[in-house]
């Protein structure tokens, strides 16, 4: 097993490693980004076979992690939280919270792969959430000094968005234009106004013109199922291409990392398997971390050693706690007019208006409201006909002929506080397919979580019944299931070593050459912004620093 | 008179308790094979008449249609053991159901019939065999059908999303 050196290791190609290597590569740094996954193409995707209902984000040897979980008894008190389907009854029928999966895609490109391309600044305030309400605690860094990042990523990802969102200040305008909402956007737009609903198109990775490196969008409303035409900025096309055309970057999928090994001030290498089950040994001047909120505190636990005997980097025991996870909620039905519902971004316009931390009343931590038609997966005939009809036989099918095109969802998506309940341990009894613990999600409802929900879910109603559905026929919510595919928290950013794994920069307090580009450092969650562009510029800011602490020979 | 006999009362005792204990098996035997539930193959014609009867489709199912979701089932439910018993279970429930309704099983019954003994289970409550059997059917008949492009010809928008899109997305639908 000989070692390979290079300048700098990224463990991860999802949006935080591939933002990572890109922002280094402009900078003329080297990189190698390992990936446990496989890479995707156009030709793995499947909206346009005719059974492309049956089949999701596909799945290939090594795409997905294995994780278990311990999750909560549901309490009666909340029982309207609930999921439940008109046709298919609750969806945890049991009194315990049920585990679904974590959402997301492991390969190159990440879980940007399956994403729909939201990309959101986080609010202001919900940065400062000790300091202006009192709960949680404050990101060590404010939105100021993330502001120029985030303008950095979205000129790289050709950001189609809206200046007419006041709660984020820019110093600069989207590179795109927005989006013209779909025609089942813009009823919504028209009939909601009176709840105070200030709907604006959503910015989104997404050419909203043909650019010479991306087509423009069709419309097609399948992000979920993977971007066949190439127009969605995924993390493989924006950020690793342009660094592996400048000759800076290399990417080696299907590595697996096993554990970190460090000499008493530096990370030293990184032991690897591959596909094939042969070990290999890489080293660099500094290592960077972006497997996710799962998989980085994973590493770092199953690297235990003399030296750090609770897991490498984890001198103040923070690592793996403050986990943060998806909370949200969807309502679906069908309106009673045709819409054309299937066409469009899947949710191509938001609600800011219950952003802020203080915007629901009597909780603090907000919420954003948008369209989830595509990503409710009611998009086509298939599951219109299960999920949102009744009968069988001719009637069934003479009701899907007046009513396809009908089918609505409004999901919403909340924040989720830090609190000791949550957090990630390594399970002490399975084991991954290197004998490996895996990663094992412990998370229980914040207190504040069951009221953000009722809130949530009373103003869908809201807005579904002022929209024209009053009928709601499917009811999912994060109360009682786990599908979460935001993850957030698990090596908390922080200016104190005692109470944070990294620091502002997403460096290691204590081991010098490791740096963090993932949602693992996010002190917060946010009030239901996609976290995409937040990892991508801290990754940018972070690199920066990097190349600036190796000019200066400080790696 | 062999050993054996002298546990016993008398021959003519001890043939009459082997005819009884005998008579006893044959009805025991008779009331098993009427209650146990049919095999997976045994349940083909009861299945296929609940595909004929559920399948979406305008103005009834053409029969090659109904012979390939018939035996996509089966195939499924030879792989898939907890769905093949659910379903099984189920078929056995739609048959007894027609035999007291109609007095034929269910493959024999009118459309109307069918249709009768569907809405039974479609009604009973989650977690019971009709119902979870008529779930479960529902569920795999409009999936098996509706994947057909045939099926859904004259639907605007239904075709799969690519390699079109909806390029008139913010216009208001053409129909549907």
């Amino acid at each position: 097993m000989a070692d390979q050196e290079f300048d700098v290791l990224i463990i991860g190609a999802g949006a935080g490693g591939s933002a990572y290597a890109w922002a280094l590569a402009e900078l003329g740094v080297s990189t190698l980004v390992l990936d446990a996954g496989p890479t995707f193409s156009a030709q793995d995707y499947p909206s346009d076979r005719p059974d492309w209902e049956l089949h999701k984000f596909p799945e290939k040897p090594h795409s997905q992690g294995r994780y278990s979980a311990r999750l909560e008894a549901l309490d009666p008190r909340w029982d309207e939280l609930r999921s439940w389907s008109r046709n298919y009854g609750t969806q945890a029928p049991d009194a315990m919270r049920r585990f679904i999966a974590y959402a997301h895609v492991r390969g190159v490109g990440g879980s940007t792969l399956h994403y729909s391309a939201e990309n959101h600044r986080m609010h202001p305030a919900a940065m400062q959430l000790r300091t202006r309400y009192g709960v949680a605690v404050d990101w060590p860094i404010d939105y100021a000094t993330l502001a120029p990042h985030y303008a950095a990523v979205e000129r790289q990802l050709n950001t189609a968005g809206s200046e007419d969102d006041r709660s984020r200040p820019r110093s600069e305008s989207f590179p795109l234009p927005p989006h013209p909402p779909s025609y089942a956007s813009q009823r919504l737009m028209a009939t909601t106004h009176e709840l105070g609903m200030d709907w604006l198109p959503n910015p989104v990775a997404i050419p909203s013109q043909p650019l010479a490196s991306r087509p423009a969008c069709i419309y097609c409303g399948q992000c979920y199922r993977g971007c066949k035409v190439g127009d969605k900025g995924t993390a493989d096309l924006v950020y690793l291409a342009p660094a592996i055309a400048a000759g800076r970057c290399t990417v080696r999928p299907l590595t697996r990392a096993l554990r970190l090994e460090a000499d008493g001030a530096h990370i030293t290498r990184v032991i690897c398997r591959d596909a094939a089950g042969k070990d290999l040994a890489f080293s660099a001047r500094a290592f960077v971390l972006a497997g996710g909120a799962l998989e980085t505190p994973r590493l770092l636990l199953n690297s235990a050693a003399s030296h750090s005997p609770n897991g490498l980097a984890n001198e103040s025991g923070e690592v793996g706690r403050n986990f943060m996870e998806t909370v949200m909620t969807t309502l679906a039905g069908l309106h009673p007019e045709p819409l054309g519902s299937m066409r469009g971004l899947p949710s191509d316009i938001i609600s800011w208006r219950f952003n802020a931390p203080d915007a629901i009343p009597g909780v603090i931590g907000g919420c954003r409201f948008a369209p989830g038609t595509a990503s409710a997966d009611l998009a086509g005939p298939l599951n219109h006909a299960r999920r949102m009809l009744d009968g069988w036989g001719a009637p069934l099918m003479d009701e899907l002929r007046r009513t396809f095109g009908s089918a609505f969802a409004l999901t919403s998506m909340g924040e989720s506080l830090p609190h000791a309940g949550g957090f990630i341990d390594l399970d002490p009894e399975a084991k991954d397919q290197d004998g490996l613990p895996i990663a094992r999600i412990n998370a229980r409802h914040e207190p504040s979580t069951p009221a953000r929900l009722k809130f949530m879910l009373g103003q869908s109603r809201r807005i579904m019944s002022a929209f024209g559905i009053d009928e709601i026929r499917e009811q999912i919510t994060s109360y009682d299931l786990f599908n979460s595919s935001h993850v957030f928290g698990t090596c908390r950013m922080g200016r104190d070593a005692a109470t944070s794994v990294v620091d502002t920069y997403g460096r290691s307090h204590r081991w010098r050459n490791l740096f963090f580009a993932d949602a693992s450092v996010f002190p917060t969650s946010g009030g239901g912004e996609a976290p995409s562009l937040t990892i991508a510029a801290l990754a940018h800011r972070s690199a920066g620093h990097l190349d600036a602490l190796r000019s200066r020979r400080e790696l | 008179m062999p050993r054996i006999f002298a546990l016993i009362r008398s021959r003519r005792a001890f043939l009459r308790d082997l005819g009884l204990f005998g008579l006893m098996g044959a009805l025991g035997g008779a009331l098993w094979w009427r209650n146990r539930v049919p095999s997976w193959e045994e349940s083909g014609p009861t299945l296929r008449a609940l595909v004929e009867t559920m399948l979406p489709s305008a103005g009834g199912a053409p029969a090659d249609m109904v012979s390939g979701v018939t035996d996509s089932i089966r195939s499924i439910g030879r792989d898939d053991s907890e769905l093949r018993d659910v379903i099984r279970a189920g078929l056995q429930w739609f048959d007894r159901r027609a035999e007291k309704q109609f007095g034929k099983s269910f493959g024999e019954l009118a459309r109307a019939q069918r249709d009768n003994v569907v809405e039974i289970a479609a009604a009973a409550p989650q977690g019971s065999v009709e119902r979870g059997c008529f779930d479960r059917m529902r569920h795999l008949t409009i999936g098996l059908a509706l994947a057909e492009p045939a099926m859904l010809s004259g639907i605007p928008y239904s075709n799969a999303p690519l390699p079109r899109g909806y390029p008139d997305q913010a216009k208001p639908p053409s129909s549907g």
